[in-house]
C-alpha cells in the first residue's frame, strides 16, 4: 500500500486503510497494462469506495504514493447514457462486451472554486474479474475532459 | 526522425507486424489505416497529451481530499436548502 494510506494503531486486529484519514472499502487492484497516460510508469493502482462520501472513489497507485485520484463510477452519469467502449478495447481486457466490465471517470478538483469535472473522454474500464483496466480514449468528438459535474451531482 | 514519402495507396511497415497505409490524401489532410496487434494502442497525439496533461492536474493530494470532499458536500446541502426554500 502506499505511503499516503495508513493503517490503524497496532493494538486494532482489523487494520483500517485510509485515503487522507478517509476509510477506504471494498478495495480493488488494478493492473494498468497501458500505464496511466501521463504516469505510463505506474501500473499498479487499487480502487476504493470512500466511507460516508459515495458516490466517490479514490484510485491510488500503489508504487507512487503521490499519485492518486478521486473517480466516480460512469454509469451514474446522465450524460453517460449511450455511450459504448469499443469491442478492440474490450478485447484487449478480455472482455466480450461493455456490460461485464466497470468504467470509471477521473475526477479533477479545481483548487481556488472547489467545482469537479469529470473526464467522460477517457474513462478508465476495468474487467473486475482480472483486475486488468485501462484509460480508453473514445473517439466520440463531443465528449469533454472536463465535464461539468455541476449538475450531476445532486 | 526518419522521413519517408508515400503516395496515397502505399504504406510503411514497422517491425514485423505494423503497417501503416496511406489511403487518401488532399492537401488538407491525409487519411491513414493502422494495421497492429490489438495490444498496442494508437492514439491521436494530440488527444493522448490532452489526456496526460489532464491526469497531471487530477491528481490530488489524499491529505486534503477530506477537506475537498467535505467541502462539496457542504455546497450541495446549502444548494437543496436554496432549492427548498
Amino acid at each position: 500500500m502506499s505511503t499516503q494510506t495508513q493503517t490503524s494503531t497496532a493494538e486494532s486486529m482489523s487494520p483500517e486503510i485510509t485515503f487522507g484519514g478517509i476509510p477506504m472499502m471494498g478495495i480493488q487492484k488494478v493492473d494498468m497494462i497501458h500505464g496511466l497516460p501521463g504516469f505510463e510508469n505506474l501500473h499498479h493502482f487499487v480502487l476504493a469506495e470512500l466511507e460516508g462520501y459515495a458516490p466517490f472513489c479514490a484510485f491510488q497507485s500503489t508504487e507512487e504514493g503521490k499519485i492518486s485520484m478521486l473517480v466516480i463510477d460512469a454509469k451514474l452519469l446522465s450524460v453517460w447514457q449511450g455511450i459504448e467502449i469499443p469491442p478492440r478495447e474490450l478485447a484487449i481486457l478480455g472482455l466480450e462486451d461493455g456490460g461485464q466490465s466497470e468504467q470509471f471517470v477521473i475526477l479533477k478538483i479545481d483548487q481556488t472554486t472547489q467545482e469537479f469535472t469529470a473526464n467522460i473522454k477517457a474513462p478508465i474500464v476495468f474487467n473486475p474479474a482480472t483486475g486488468a483496466a485501462n484509460q480508453v480514449i473514445l473517439d466520440n468528438a463531443d465528449l469533454s475532459v472536463e465535464h461539468s459535474m455541476q449538475h450531476e451531482l445532486k | 526522425m526518419l522521413i519517408l514519402t508515400r503516395k496515397s495507396g502505399e504504406s510503411i511497415r514497422i517491425g514485423n507486424n505494423i503497417v501503416i497505409s496511406i489511403l487518401e490524401s488532399s492537401s488538407r489532410y491525409l487519411k491513414i489505416g493502422i494495421d497492429a496487434p490489438k495490444d498496442i494502442a494508437v492514439y491521436r497525439n494530440e488527444i493522448y497529451e490532452k489526456i496526460q496533461a489532464e491526469n497531471r492536474a487530477s491528481s490530488v493530494d489524499a491529505a486534503q481530499v477530506n477537506h475537498l470532499l467535505a467541502g462539496l458536500q457542504k455546497k450541495k446541502t446549502t444548494a437543496a436548502t436554496q432549492k427548498e426554500a
